[in-house]
């Protein structure tokens, strides 16, 4: 792939960048969120069309306008979430959209995936087969996908964070017949922010920064500390980052607090952390490693499997959403369309969603009119909404627009502690900054915050100290931690 | 005995048929709940165009309609993005309205006697056939595979290379076939039409299909039940069964007290293609 | 704007209809307007027309702004109509009345609890159980009414007849005019249900419910909570329906009570969009529709027609709405 370049709207997703693949090897493909991985990876499967550039297969130039012209030529792709569908067995999965006739035989089929399966080392038989694909473990899935590549006949096979959901056991299994293939003449692309696998797995390695190719190193060069050097940058901004905060007796203590997921491996793996008065706490991690589910069990949305959470002592992790609210916790929520807003209810109708119950909103039942209006004028005007009136739909306004109303919903409500999940999205730099001051000032009135940013550098300029999730764990680094430190362990490094 | 099972399975064969057009529908994702009207609109057309070009031409055009009304649920759901639900009670209440009006309008009012049709025989084939057929579809065929993958999960099938609307295109015409063959059968049976002869039938298949959880044999074995019932009922007007005379009502009603506790997940796992609905 | 085109949207049709079926639309327009809203006695029937469909309307209604779509109005109408109609034969006078009504709107709810309860907490769709429970209610009915509660000198199937005393009284009663007082009961709910949406701190919840569960359950509402009481609030608005229609206006009950007032008030709800107070219009155009329908029957335009015209207008105001959604998006 040469000078590969892919705007969205206003944003460079992709600048130029190159990437070449030495066929029958092992490519990591490494960067933060948002460095162009998954576009780079999409344009070659015929995802996305690349606004200019070329790409070639075998020396030879392709033009790939969709997935299917993409699998045609031999290359593959496993996308983060499978691509499984749950009322079908394993085989119907494996050949779906890829049959070999319209009637099938499928005692011929099963011959010859039972074949293919073996190639990688796997004995399935009949019974495995015809198995319900919904009863399916994480880490039979993701083999599943393999399969489908090969059933493909792929050659080229693109894994974007395979091992999000498997078991360190699993991901090696993973990778040992990844190996075997590569070692048969398949070339396999490896998008991935774990460093220790691309250490132990990969030939070479390219970096992507902001869009932008960075690097590409042989990987018997490499080694974590570069790589993650590489990964996140060096910014020349010397953060004059608060200090932390003497520990006192802590408002929120969370104790070895797990949350299932669907399948597979807890999103949550037993977090335990403690807030302080008066603190803001910054949660920093590549997206995915459990962030929104643990703000979602601390508000009470989804059930926790284990452990317990402690306001002030008390445990609370039974009681409702609601009684949370009532003692003083808000959330800026991941997803501002499904859980933060009401897109046909105007902008003062949705500033009390969520407060309406408070006493400063409702009378015994009845809404307070006029309470609710001027504290929507008050939540419009802290971060400068730019609005068409408080009575039109919320839904007319800029994603930027809705962010600073949500956001002065939760800063202006009376939080005693406050959950925050990317609160500069869709800010500019100066509201990002206003609204990080309002949240600092919220701290230094007594309560707590907790913010989770996919932004490292966001988080060490605001927040007085910031903790790391990695893969549903949540990593307290000690005091002195830097810079470097931060960002080995967001990609699963060591302190 | 022998009029038992004759009678189950002529009160079977429409529900079969207009069963096995649900399942069509349904397991390609599209609800449907619009199959009474689809019969009832079915079940006139066969009617008027037998009586004016013959038997051939009545189920041939029968069918047509049929399809022609799930074409427009097919828009309505899958190109207007309207409310499956909404669109299927619409459909059935157009269809209640259309029949009611055409038949009075356009039937000669001095006729009289049996509509020429064709034999119901050949419908209780259809019926029997039918679900073997779907059963094979779905079992040894691509497009079997595309029809469950479209309705079990749409994202997923598209991500496979799989087109779901066009799958659901082609299973609601199934779903016109079928359902255009369980409305024309009413009118062989009975030799007339009547305002509103379907009398809940497609409502039945629906309770089937659910019963059945979405598969073909179950479903297949549900209608059979539903028709046991209705010829018993039928048979056993007013004498006593088991010392106490149950009445009628309470027979008519077994089906649908049924499908409220399976949906209720008393009998087990709830089997609901997962796409339902989605797009 | 958008009511204003739905209303003209169904005038073509029914022209459209008529043509179609060899009848002069004008001769059909005087007689459908004569007929509905030609003189006190046509205006006082449609009036009562109107009534029925307003109560269940607003029970669909509120279902509806809670996101569910209870179809099963039609079952807690008949319901409702049937045990008021039994409360009411049993204690006679002003106390029966009432506990008539109370017995009306308990058994509508009855009627809706296992709907509710399975789309909230086993997450069975309400479509199908009402659309079962609607049959089983017809059936129920039915037979109660041919057999164990059927009057003593009747032939029919039905009910003994109320006495006056017992029947809720008229608001006008001077003929030709004849209003029931059940009208101003429905006029009453429908302001208090259009107040308590807008004021009433739950019924923010209700409506935020509808629009967007997962923002409801961030917000702490319990959402399977109200799904369940939205399906019982929206049942027993039916079951009182069904009283106010036996009370009010047959003064028993029989087989073929409902005329299918819960299909035509599904309609009126559709087309009532988020504003309880246009559940009045949208009702009194299907009366007026419903009463000008029987006097065409003299002309020869069959019954179904008004049918074929709701169905057309709910599909015609659904896709109208979706246009809307897609320009807004």
């Amino acid at each position: 792939m040469r000078g590969i370049s892919k705007q969205f709207g206003r944003v460079q997703a992709l600048d130029n960048v190159g990437l070449t693949v030495e066929s029958g090897s092992i490519h990591g493909v490494v960067g933060e969120n948002g460095a162009g991985k998954s576009t780079l990876m999409k344009v070659l499967y015929g995802a996305y069309q690349a606004d200019s550039g070329e790409v070639r297969v075998n020396g030879k130039a392709v033009n790939i306008r969709s997935s299917k012209e993409a699998i045609a030529l031999g290359i593959g792709m496993v996308s983060q979430h499978y691509g499984i569908v749950p009322e079908l067995t394993l085989l119907d999965n494996l050949i779906l959209g890829a049959e070999p006739s319209v009637v099938l035989d499928k005692g011929k089929i099963r011959e010859r995936a039972s074949k293919i399966a073996a190639s990688i080392g796997l004995d399935y038989g009949p019974e495995i087969w015809d198995r319900d694909a919904s009863a399916m473990s994480a880490s039979e899935a993701q083999r599943l996908e393999i399969l489908k590549l090969l059933w493909r006949e792929a050659k080229i096979m693109i894994l974007d964070e395979p091992t999000a959901m498997l078991s360190p056991k699993d991901g090696e299994a993973l990778f040992g017949s990844l190996r075997a293939l590569t070692k048969e003449g398949a070339t396999v692309l490896l998008v991935t922010h774990r460093l220790p696998e691309i250490m132990e797995y990969c030939d070479r390695v390219s970096v992507l920064r902001g869009g932008k190719w960075i690097a590409d190193v042989p990987v018997s060069e490499a080694n974590p500390e570069m790589l993650s050097e590489l990964i996140v940058g060096r910014t020349l901004t010397a953060s004059e980052r608060p200090k932390p905060i003497a520990p006192t007796r802590p408002v929120l203590e969370v104790k070895s607090l797990s949350v299932a997921r669907d399948r597979g491996t807890d999103a949550v793996q037993k977090a335990s952390f403690e807030l302080s008065p008066g603190e803001l706490v910054g949660i920093a991690g590549v997206d995915g490693s459990g962030q929104a589910e643990l703000f979602r069990a601390l508000l009470g949305v989804t059930p926790i499997r284990e452990g317990e959470m402690l306001w002030h002592g008390k445990d609370i992790s039974n009681e409702p959403t609601e009684k949370r609210i009532e003692l003083g916790w808000r959330i800026l929520p991941e997803d501002r369309l499904q859980e933060a807003i009401i897109s046909d209810w105007s902008l003062i109708e949705n500033s009390t969603l969520g407060l309406h119950r408070l006493p400063e909103f409702s009378d015994g039942g009845k809404v307070r009119l006029p309470e609710r209006a001027a504290f929507a004028q008050k939540a419009a005007e802290k971060f400068g909404t730019k609005h068409g009136g408080l009575e039109t739909s919320i839904g007319g306004l800029s994603g930027g627009n809705q962010q600073r109303f949500v956001a002065a919903r939760m800063t202006e409500s009376g939080p005693k502690l406050f959950l925050a999940f990317q609160p500069s999205r869709g800010l500019d730099i100066a509201a990002t900054e206003d609204l990080y001051a309002a949240m600092q000032e919220r701290c230094r009135e007594g309560a707590a915050g907790l913010v989770v940013s996919f932004d490292l550098d966001e988080l060490m300029a605001h927040c007085h100290r910031v903790l790391v999730m990695f893969s549903g764990r949540v990593v307290v680094p000690p005091a002195d931690a830097d810079r470097d430190t931060l960002g080995r362990l967001m990609v699963g490094g060591e302190a | 005995m022998l009029n038992t099972v004759l009678l189950t399975l002529s009160m079977a064969t429409p529900l079969v048929l207009a069963a096995m057009a649900g399942y069509c529908s349904e397991r390609s994702g599209v609800i449907n709940i619009g199959l009474e009207g689809k019969m009832l609109i079915a079940a006139c057309v066969s009617a008027l165009v037998s009586i004016s070009h013959g038997p051939v031409l009545g189920v041939l055009a029968a069918i047509l309609a049929a399809i022609i009304m799930s074409l427009v649920h097919w828009l309505a759901t899958q190109r207007f993005g309207i409310d499956h639900v909404i669109s299927g009670m619409s459909l059935n209440a157009i269809s209640a309205g259309a029949t009611n009006f055409m038949f009075t309008r356009f039937s000669d009012p001095d006729r009289s006697g049996r509509i020429g049709t064709l034999p119901p025989l050949f419908y209780q084939v259809c019926a029997i056939a039918a679900p073997l057929a779907l059963l094979a579809y779905v079992a040894k065929t691509r497009g079997g595979l595309w029809l469950v993958a479209a309705g079990s999960d749409p994202e997923k099938a598209r991500l496979a290379g799989l087109q779901p609307d066009r799958i659901r295109l082609f299973a609601l015409i199934a779903t016109g076939l079928f359902s255009g063959l369980a409305g024309a059968y009413l009118v062989a049976d009975t030799g007339v039409f009547t305002d509103n002869m379907t009398a809940g039938r497609g409502y039945i298949a629906l309770a089937a299909l659910i019963l059945g959880g979405w598969r073909v044999g179950q479903t297949a074995l549900a209608c059979l039940a539903f028709g046991f019932l209705s010829s018993l009922n039928l048979l056993f007007q007013g004498t006593d069964l088991v010392g106490v005379a149950l009445p009628s009502e309470f027979w008519t009603s077994l089906p649908y007290l049924a499908t409220v506790i399976a949906l209720a997940g008393f009998l087990g796992k709830q089997r609901t293609p997962a796409g339902l609905g989605k797009t | 704007m958008k009511q204003v085109v739905l209303i003209i949207a169904c005038v073509v049709a029914f022209i459209g209809m008529l043509v179609l079926g060899g009848i002069s639309p004008i001769e059909a327009a005087q007689t459908l307007f004569t007929g509905s809203l030609g003189s006190p006695r046509a205006i006082s029937g449609s009036l009562k027309e109107t009534t029925p469909l307003l109560l269940a309307g607003l029970g669909v209604f509120f279902a509806l702004r809670a996101g569910l779509f209870n179809i099963g109005i039609e079952g807690q109408f008949l319901l409702g109509g049937f045990a008021s109609a039994l409360v009411a034969l049993a204690v006679p006078g002003p106390a029966g009345l009432l506990l008539a009504m109370i017995a009306g709107i308990a058994a509508g709810a009855l009627w809706a609890l296992p709907a509710g309860w399975i789309r909230a907490y086993r997450n069975g769709h309400e479509v199908i159980t009402t659309i079962m429970l609607n049959s089983v209610a017809v059936a129920l009915t039915d037979f109660l009414v041919a057999g164990p509660a059927r009057a003593a000198n009747q032939t029919g199937a039905t009910t003994a007849t109320i006495p006056t005393s017992g029947r809720l009284p008229a608001l006008l009663n001077s003929p030709p005019w004849n209003v029931s007082s059940g009208l101003l009961l429905g006029l009453i709910l429908c302001g208090v249900m259009a107040w308590w949406m807008k004021r009433r701190v739950a019924g923010y919840e209700l409506q935020a419910v509808g629009a967007n569960p997962s923002a409801a359950e961030f917000a702490g509402i319990n959402v399977r909570k109200v799904r369940l009481n939205a399906m019982l609030i929206s049942g027993a608005i039916g079951g009182l329906g069904g009283a106010i229609q036996t009370l009010a206006f047959e003064g028993r009950f029989y087989q073929g009570f409902s005329p299918g007032y819960g299909f035509d008030s599904l309609g009126v709800a559709l087309l009532a969009g988020s504003n309880a107070l246009l559940v009045v219009p949208m009702s009194l155009l299907f009366g007026v529709l419903s009463k000008g329908g029987t006097s065409l029957l003299i002309l020869g335009v069959p019954k179904g027609l008004t049918n074929l015209v709701a169905g057309l207008v709910i599909l015609i105001s659904a896709t109208i709405r979706y246009r809307r959604q897609a320009q807004d998006a």
